[in-house]
């Protein structure tokens, strides 16, 4: 075994042939088919598609977290380290030392009776064997960071205190807080208002260009994968349908999904709006 | 006639030191639609929750149909009024229970409000998750077993299937991929339309906001600070926070540092 994470050329995330089954018999379903995607140090590369589609699960392979009894075949590099048939200890290795992932659904990732401070604090005094006081001081900049206001007192409240967006941001920071080479982004802007947002996607880019931090950006939002993105990859039903330079994949649209879904785009159904019911007023 | 009236509405937190909604004043005709934007940690969920009595306010008063939302109520009281309004949550396991599947919570929601069991029970179960366009196997699965959309159409077709007078939604199509949400957002029309319900609809996206509500209201820091016929907000937006908030939307070429800046400048004049 090479025993660093540190050097290695290529890709931070490489996958190859992925697929993933779940359920035996009757109840077999292939969740992934085949997904191939990858993301170099400095690169935000874009994954959207239908809801379904299999986007959480492909993230959630690059973390070891596929759901029990899943069966994985193809492969899944991260820092160069395979992770398909991988034991448990390689897996935490790579979280601890490389990868972090920010989830769809904050409140079903945080622990409802540990205080946001700890719970940020959880990631440092694992991988930096730091102490609670100093653990603590780099928690509040953390928070401060992502744009919570008041970040002292944020930190000693409990996750059903904070509104959906603030509890999103305290998940970005906890992600970010161990500087981590690859961040797995699965949504991490969509409770956010248009302006907080912002803030976030100055950070990432911060990131990317100050540590070359490599970033899979999952969204809903074209326009905002179209603004921040370099590469876009496009899924339906378990399968990578099209991808290339976001640019590209969003002017020239090759596979009639994403066809279907850049004419969904809400700012592009004004023609079809529906017409507000007369005397409402 | 108005469904809903909301009157000086104001609710705080830690023994006042956190004022989530401070002074909300709005009116909701019947099938008429509300959207409400605004800073994330304004207080659009708390309001949303004051209104469905989830929250007690600290002072205000909230009218349904005609009937003042009492503080303490019997369980028949409650039973009406989820009959009256449904909410989808912002959180989908908020309106989900964590061990039921699909079938069996519209099942259960639409024996309690609309009486029917069966195979007409069958059949309007199958209709509401039609209308959501979920997928036959997510049907028979477990929350956690779907994806976030998955569950978000759930929580929508649950809360469609009590038949409401009044929904609230609380950033209820963000999971939605354009295409799903299209769909939805036509679907609500349409109930609209054959029933009338009203909507009120939380949201970060003021795309989708213009596209399916009337009126609008913009809150910031607990208070609503503009307020009128959407069209007209999002086109002529009057009050300062609106307009960072309209100039923050991702665009081609934009640029979040500058949206930071803005952002700076906005809250140092407002000190
Ligand atoms: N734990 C699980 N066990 C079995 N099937 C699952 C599990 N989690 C998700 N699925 C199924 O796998 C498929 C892919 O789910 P995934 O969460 O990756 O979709 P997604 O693309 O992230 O969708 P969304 O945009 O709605 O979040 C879905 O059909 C879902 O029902
Ligand atoms: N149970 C609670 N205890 C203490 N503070 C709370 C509680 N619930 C909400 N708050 C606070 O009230 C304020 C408003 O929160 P709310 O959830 O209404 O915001 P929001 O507008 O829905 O934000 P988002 O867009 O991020 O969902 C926030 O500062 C939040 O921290
Ligand atoms: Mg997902
Ligand atoms: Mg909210």
């Amino acid at each position: 075994m090479s025993g660093s994470t540190q050097m290695v050329d290529g890709p931070v995330l490489a996958i190859e042939q992925l697929r993933l089954d779940v359920g035996t018999g009757e109840t077999a379903v292939r969740i992934l088919d085949g997904v191939g995607l990858s993301c170099a140090a400095g690169e935000i590369v874009g994954l959207v598609g239908e809801s379904g589609s299999g986007k959480s699960m492909t993230l959630r392979t690059a973390v070891g977290l596929a759901p029990k009894g899943a069966r994985l075949t193809g492969s899944v590099r991260v820092a160069g380290r395979e992770l398909v048939g991988a034991g448990r200890r390689e897996v935490l290795r790579v979280r601890r030392e490389v990868a972090a992932m920010i989830f769809q659904d904050p409140r079903a990732h945080v622990n409802p009776y540990q205080r946001i401070g700890a719970f940020v604090a959880d990631g440092l005094r694992r991988t930096r064997g730091w102490g609670r006081a100093r653990a603590a001081q780099q928690v509040v900049s953390l928070l401060d960071e992502v744009g919570l206001p008041d970040p002292e007192t944020l930190a000693d409240r409990y996750p059903h205190e904070l509104s959906g967006g603030m509890l999103q941001r305290v998940m970005i920071a906890s992600a970010l807080s161990t500087e981590p080479r690859l961040l797995l982004a699965d949504e991490a802007t969509t409770a956010l208002d248009v302006t907080t947002q912002a803030e976030i996607m100055g950070l990432l880019r911060r990131l990317r260009e100050e540590r070359g931090l490599a970033i899979v950006f999952v969204t809903h939002d074209l326009d905002l994968a179209a603004a921040s993105c370099d590469r876009i990859h496009v899924m339906q039903s378990g399968v990578v349908v099209e991808q290339g330079p976001a640019l590209d994949v969003f002017e020239r649209p090759e596979h009639p999904y994403t066809r279907k879904l850049l004419d969904a785009m809400p700012s592009r159904l004004d023609a079809e709006a529906p017409t507000p019911i007369g005397g409402a007023a | 006639m108005s469904i809903l009236t909301v009157d000086g509405l104001s609710k705080s937190y830690d023994h006042g030191r956190v004022q989530a909604v401070t002074d909300v004043s709005f009116e909701l005709a019947q099938g008429g639609t509300l959207g409400v934007v605004g800073e994330s940690g304004s207080g659009k969920t708390t309001l949303s929750r004051l209104i469905t009595g989830i929250e007690q306010p600290d002072s205000g008063r909230i009218v349904v149909a005609g009937t003042e939302l009492e503080a303490r109520t019997s369980r028949r009281a409650r039973h009406e009024r989820a009959g009256i309004m449904q909410m989808v949550f912002q959180d989908p396991y908020q309106s989900l229970d964590p061990r039921q599947t699909p079938e069996e919570a519209i099942d259960e929601i639409i024996t309690l409000h609309g009486g029917l069991r069966g195979a007409a029970r069958t059949a309007r179960r199958r209709e509401v998750l039609d209308q959501v366009d979920l997928p036959e196997r997510a049907r028979r699965a477990l929350p956690r077993d779907l994806s976030g959309g998955q569950r978000q159409r759930v929580a929508i077709a649950r809360a469609l299937a009590a038949s409401p007078r009044l929904l609230l939604l609380d950033e209820a199509t963000s999971a939605l991929d354009v295409s799903v949400q299209a769909q939805i957002l036509r679907l609500l029309a349409r109930i609209r339309a054959d029933t009338g319900v009203a909507i009120v609809f939380v949201s970060h996206d003021l795309e989708v906001v213009r596209s399916i509500t009337e009126e609008l209201i913009v809150m910031f820091r607990g208070e609503v600070v503009e307020s009128g016929e959407t069209s007209r907000v999002l086109r002529d937006p009057q009050h300062p926070y609106t307009r960072l908030l309209l100039s923050s939307v991702p665009r081609p070429g934009w640029d979040p540092d500058q949206v930071s800046r803005d952002r700076r400048t906005f809250l140092r004049q407002l000190a």
